[in-house]
């Protein structure tokens, strides 16, 4: 089949420049999962030839209900991978590039971007569509964003200082709970969930260095300070249990521990309880089966996995989902709990084997460890006399399950391709034309996909109401002072007022504060290749901030220190300092507890903020705060 | 790792979450006939074939032609010239080896008037009438070839074939209209699409929009006793924190009533009462919860209009009269219900039994579900003895020698099968669904299409007043319609033949003319880029708008199969140029 003849419908129905304008383009995927699988044979249809498909994801039997590229034989290998394959199955002359990566490695840099007509977004995450914005931004690139969730979904096209960018608007951040909520008075399911998925979990198989999960929120106050030093002890309790795993008396140990000792120690505070019903501890030979007794006296090593579970059905899957949608007596959660923790003793200390800074995580479509969360969960919510739950909802809530199906990833693709017809069309089509559409759930006579205007770029949005620059230099040459010098000399940006350096909301340089720091190079305060710094400059005479976003890449070899690209310095926008302030203030999540504490030590963060790889700099330690 | 047993529960989680076990179970049951198997058509099985539907069937006549190669993702290069419907049908099925799949490589058309019971069949019926004619289709012919069942072929215009005119898909929906099957009708044409829903009767029990169910108005004596228990003013200040907003609700009514006992509150007055009823608004966050849902609590407490509707249909009424045809379990159980409301409910419709959640002290919040789980189980109860008295009465009727008014004979199943051979019967399953949702229930009866394609199918005033808002999505709704009046006349698709396009304008513009003319709208127009628009796309079947119209089509076909969520009334049309998707009930 020749070119020719595929293309002739498209020729026919859009235009022959248009065709040709796809055929040329390189379009970037950012994600091949369920709205990725429905874009790459969208595109592939529509006349593009070149698409490069970015993922880190590898393949699960839960996708397959929608992500129509993945079979069964597929499991367990990269989406990026399989994606192509299963395409190229069908236009061999396609060029398609796949990566099984994180799109924020290094590798993709903004040259990496640069290299792309247009980023199309087919993520599930806030925190990689943030990055994909910045870069887009950065880049000077369109990028087309989407998202889908059970029958709705939403696309739009973001354009530097043309339409919002991503995070113009303010993002729902997940929510946290209360340390004493969690710990000690629970009073909804989803507590009791929370306790048995990021307390007890990660306590007993969690590995060991792990923090405890973000969404407890451990500050202190002056009402709980002595509470939360008790839980400390309770949790010294707990690891001189773990050391008893492996051993038959472990899951009664533990059993006895969470639900029956600390309990107790919980109602000898009396006060706690004047005005809240009291917990009932639970009691283990009360509870447990005869079978599960008779395990504790035996002597010597559990037989892990060999004892029968008889109320969770192994084979039949109409058994198993009623199983998994009832909710569970008392004795069957105890069944069940008991069950599961000897499974998971038996696999930490296989991991802890190999590695023993390793332990096991949460992993909501790992069945054990799901077993667990749900059973600890339900006899924890006995005890509090708290509602409980089926498996099945528990996995909902534990995992932060979005629903998904084909058809609405469907929809959403094909609009995301009739957005890039517009944006590639030679004629221009101007942005209002290329509308923001939203697919709803249709209730009879309301109407499926709407379009809405695309929002106006908001002025004091912290990512792209910013300068973006990118700097080509030698990292272990290159000193920051050279980075202030590119900020403020006139041969260069020319911003005059007090600058101050940024890294991932860590501050490592600012006018008369760090200076020590001016001396040191790049490489030397982890700024390698693909990172980028945020520079604020606060310029007091004027009475206006700006943001500059500069991005490093590295570079050997250059005739010069360094090379610039992207904006000049009359490009960047300002901001009036008073409405900056205000901004920075509305943008804080009230959750997050970030205070400026003194003038001197600002701990600044972007909203969708991120907790991985933080950065510690040995030598300005005392300045830096990690989230 | 291996995988556990329960992979069909893990390979379908993600839906699951959207429609349950009992939607799950109605997909898993259900045979679906697509009527050519075009881009759109494919697009539409595959988002079928995947959530696990029983089976699908492909009836097209078709060889795989060039121009399928450009936009329908299942066929290859060397398919060219086989039967269209075996090899979609072959890729199809390799996506979920759960699903069964046929193909037919006969005419529609040809079946339609030899075999019609052949339609009877499914459970619900595609029908993705175009073809895209491609560039070469004027100059080549190729005939049809392989077919699991064939028969003699019906000379047809080569650029038509396997297409209905509208005359067939009148006797079509004919045959599916007194089984109560749905025609789902899918168009992909140039930039536009559309899709078009009817059957006589779709019943959604659960629609997926719940509304809390409190009773604040009229409290029944547990809530009461629980309100009359709790005294705001003897209560500590933590105690306080911990009072469900329901009784702050309760006692701020109370005391309403006790200072204006002639005037019932407005929202935002029983809100500022609420508000000053609390000693510290910072700290007593439930008062706040309080305020906000305040307007609950005002107003007489009516039954939703859509629920109303249901229990007011004529439908309700024929339960259990003498000589009546047996009716729907769903009507049996709506009839309770109704009856139920006009007598010990007291214009109520049974509790669903669910609470919200609520800033409220844990112990107070159990004890408040309890009571709200108790009254939802006493007026289910009470349901389904209405239910079993009604069921043997209509058992011990003469039995009517009609069957039913609706469904006669219906296929196996649509999630709610049932035999008409033996007595009525009405699944507990079905009283608890209808009882948790009472009253979101909807009914929807669609138009036929023969009553639409007739010359006062569409109101006078409906074109005109689509029309006269600029850039309306109706534009393609009499474009597409002026297109298959073109095609019935000249046996194919206007814009297809590169020396007649001209020509085709004027052709095009004539019909959309006497469309108008025809349901009494002069002085409305299509602006002449329209026209030109629908001419110059030459009848092409653009993937990104067969894959976004297949999208929207397969998930009104999995409403209308499980049952759950509303679906179109009756027509969507989307207008790709501009992006803007409207619905139309005509």
């Amino acid at each position: 089949m020749t070119d020719s003849g595929r293309l002739a419908h498209l020729e026919c129905a859009l235009s022959a420049d248009l065709t040709k304008t796809l055929g040329d383009a390189s379009i970037l995927m950012v994600g091949a999962g369920g709205i990725g699988c429905e874009l790459l044979k969208t595109l592939l249809l529509s006349g593009v030839k070149n698409i490069t498909v970015v993922d880190l994801d590898t393949i699960d039997l839960s996708n397959l209900n929608r992500q129509f590229l993945f079979q069964k034989q597929h499991i367990s290998k990269a989406k990026a991978h399989v994606a192509r394959e299963s395409a190229l199955r069908f236009n061999p002359e396609a060029n398609i590039v796949s990566h099984h990566a994180n799109i924020k490695d290094p590798q993709f840099d903004v040259a990496f971007f640069r290299g792309f007509t247009v980023v199309m977004n087919a993520l599930d995450n806030l925190e990689a569509r943030s990055y994909v914005n910045l870069m887009c931004l950065a880049a000077d690139r369109p990028l087309v964003e989407a998202g889908t969730t059970g029958f709705q979904g939403q696309s739009y096209v973001i354009k530097r200082r043309k339409t919002a960018c991503y995070d113009c608007l303010p993002k729902v951040l997940p929510k946290t709970y209360a340390v004493c909520t969690i710990r000690s008075t629970p009073s909804l399911p989803i507590h009791c969930i929370v306790w048995a998925k990021s307390y007890l979990f990660s306590q007993l198989f969690g590995p060991p260095s792990e923090s405890e999960d973000p969404v407890l929120d451990t500050r202190e106050d002056e009402g709980n300070a002595e509470e939360i030093s008790k839980l400390k002890d309770e949790s010294e309790a707990l690891k001189a249990i773990k050391d008893a795993m492996g051993t038959d008396k472990f899951p009664r140990m533990v059993f006895e521990k969470v639900f029956n000792t600390d309990v107790n120690r919980l109602l000898s505070m009396h006060d706690m309880w004047k005005s809240r019903k009291p917990p009932t501890p639970l009691v283990y030979d009360e509870l447990a089966s005869e079978e599960e007794k008779e395990t504790q006296t035996r002597k010597g090593r559990s037989k892990g996995k060999g004892k029968a579970q008889k109320n969770a059905p192994e084979s039949g899957d109409r058994e198993r989902l009623e199983w998994e949608q009832k909710v569970w007596s008392v004795e069957e959660s105890v069944g069940v709990f008991l069950k599961s923790l000897r499974v998971l003793a038996t696999r930490y200390q296989e991991v802890r084997k190999s590695d023993p800074e390793s332990g096991l995580s949460f992993d909501k479509d790992d069945d054990p460890v799901m077993d667990f969360v749900a059973a600890t969960a339900n006899l924890r919510a006995h005890v509090y006399g708290i509602p409980q739950q089926c498996r099945f909802n528990t996995k909902q809530m534990a995992g932060s399950i979005i629903p998904a199906v084909a058809t609405s990833n469907a929809i959403i693709a094909g609009v995301m391709v009739l957005h890039l017809f517009k944006l590639l069309t030679p004629s221009e089509v101007p942005l209002s034309g290329i509308k923001r559409a939203t697919l709803g759930t249709s209730t009879g006579r309301g109407t499926i996909l709407g379009a809405g205007s695309n929002e106006a770029p908001n002025p004091v949005c912290a990512v792209c109401n910013a300068g973006f620059v990118v700097v080509e230099t030698d990292v272990e040459k290159a000193k920051l002072k050279d980075i202030v010098e590119i900020v403020k000399g006139s041969d260069h940006l020319g911003l005059k007022g007090e600058v101050s350096i940024n890294h991932k909301n860590l501050l490592i340089y600012e006018d008369d504060d760090l200076e020590d720091n001016v001396d040191k190079t790049l490489q030397e305060v982890h700024i390698t290749h693909g990172k980028n710094l945020q520079i604020l400059v606060d310029d007091d005479d004027a009475g206006v901030k700006r943001t500059v976003y500069l991005f490093v890449l590295h570079r050997d070899n250059l005739p010069t220190l360094f090379t610039l690209s992207g904006d000049k310095g009359v490009d960047i926008p300002t901001v009036a300092s008073r409405v900056a302030e205000e901004s920075n203030n509305a943008k804080r999540p009230r959750e997050e507890g970030l205070e400026e504490r003194d003038e001197g030590t600002k701990r600044l963060r972007t909203d969708g903020g991120s907790h991985d790889d933080p950065i510690v700099i040995d030598e300005v330690e005392d300045t830096i705060e990690l989230d | 790792m291996s995988h556990p047993p329960d992979k069909k529960q893990q390979r379908y989680d993600r839906q699951l979450r959207l429609w349950g076990a009992h939607g799950q179970a109605a997909l898993e049951s259900s045979h679906v006939l697509l009527i050519n198997g075009n881009a759109t058509g494919a697009e539409i099985l595959k988002n079928l074939v995947l959530p696990g539907i029983a089976s699908f069937t492909i009836l097209d006549p078709s060889p795989v032609l060039p121009s399928d190669l450009g936009s329908n993702f299942f066929v290859d290069p060397e398919d060219i010239g086989k039967p269209r419907a075996k090899v979609v049908a072959e890729r199809l099925r390799e996506m979920n080896e759960d699903v069964a799949g046929e193909w037919v490589g006969e005419s529609p058309s040809t079946l339609l008037s030899t075999n019609p019971s052949f339609f009877l069949r499914f459970h619900l019926v595609v029908l993705c009438n175009h073809n895209s004619p491609g560039p070469s289709s004027s100059a080549s012919s190729t005939p049809p070839v392989g077919s699991s069942t064939p028969s003699p072929s019906t000379p047809t215009p080569q650029s038509t074939s396997g297409l209905l005119s509208e005359k067939e898909v009148a006797a079509l929906e004919d045959l599916l209209w007194e089984r109560n099957v749905p025609l789902v009708m899918v168009r992909s044409y140039g930039l536009a699409g559309m899709v078009r829903v009817g059957r006589k009767e779709h019943r959604v029990i659960d629609p997926h929009t719940p509304t809390p169910d409190l009773r604040l108005q009229t409290p029944f004596p547990a809530l009461q006793a629980l309100v009359d228990s709790v005294n705001l003013d003897a209560l500590d200040d933590h105690a306080r924190t911990g009072v469900p907003f329901v009784v702050i609700l309760c006692k701020a009514m109370e005391k309403w009533k006790k200072e204006n006992p002639t005037t019932p509150p407005t929202a935002s007055a029983l809100k500022k009462l609420v508000l000053a009823m609390s000693k510290d608004l910072n700290r007593e966050e439930n008062f706040v919860e309080a305020s906000g849902q305040a307007y609950r609590a005002c107003g007489k407490y009516e039954i939703p209009r859509t629920a109303r509707n249901v229990l007011e249909d004529p439908e309700c009424d024929k339960v259990g009269v003498v000589g009546a045809p047996p009716p729907h379990p769903f009507w049996i159980v709506a009839r309770a219900v109704r009856d139920f409301a006009r007598e010990e409910g007291a214009g109520y419709l049974p509790h669903p039994g669910s609470v919200p959640d609520m800033k409220a002290d844990t112990g107070k919040y159990v004890e408040l579900a309890t009571i709200y789980r108790q009254k939802h189980l006493s007026d289910l109860a009470s349901i389904r003895t209405r239910v079993a008295s009604v069921v043997s009465q209509i058992n011990s009727l003469p039995r009517s020698t009609s069957t039913s008014s609706i469904d006669s004979a219906p296929p196996p199943a649509v999630g709610e099968t049932r035999e008409w051979a033996g007595s009525v019967q009405v699944k507990d399953e079905e009283i608890e669904r209808w009882c948790k949702n009472a009253s979101q229930v909807v009914v929807k009866r669609y138009k036929r299409v023969k009553d639409e394609l007739g010359e006062a199918g569409v109101e006078a005033g409906e074109p005109a007043r689509h029309l006269s808002q600029p850039d309306s999505p109706f534009l393609h709704y009499v474009l597409l319609r002026a297109v298959d009046r073109f095609r019935d006349v000249h046996h194919r698709f206007p814009g297809v033949l590169a020396d007649e396009v001209e020509p085709d304008i004027r052709l095009l513009k004539k019909q959309v003319q006497e469309l108008l003319k025809g349901w009494g709208s002069q002085g409305v127009t299509v602006p002449d880029e329209y026209v030109h628009e629908t001419v110059r796309c030459g009848a092409a079947e653009l993937h990104a708008i067969a894959a976004l119209i297949g999208g929207i089509a397969s998930q009104e076909c999995i409403k209308l199969i499980t049952g759950q969520y509303v679906p179109v009334v009756d027509t969507f049309v989307f207008d790709g140029i501009k992006s803007v998707g409207g619905v139309y009930e005509l």
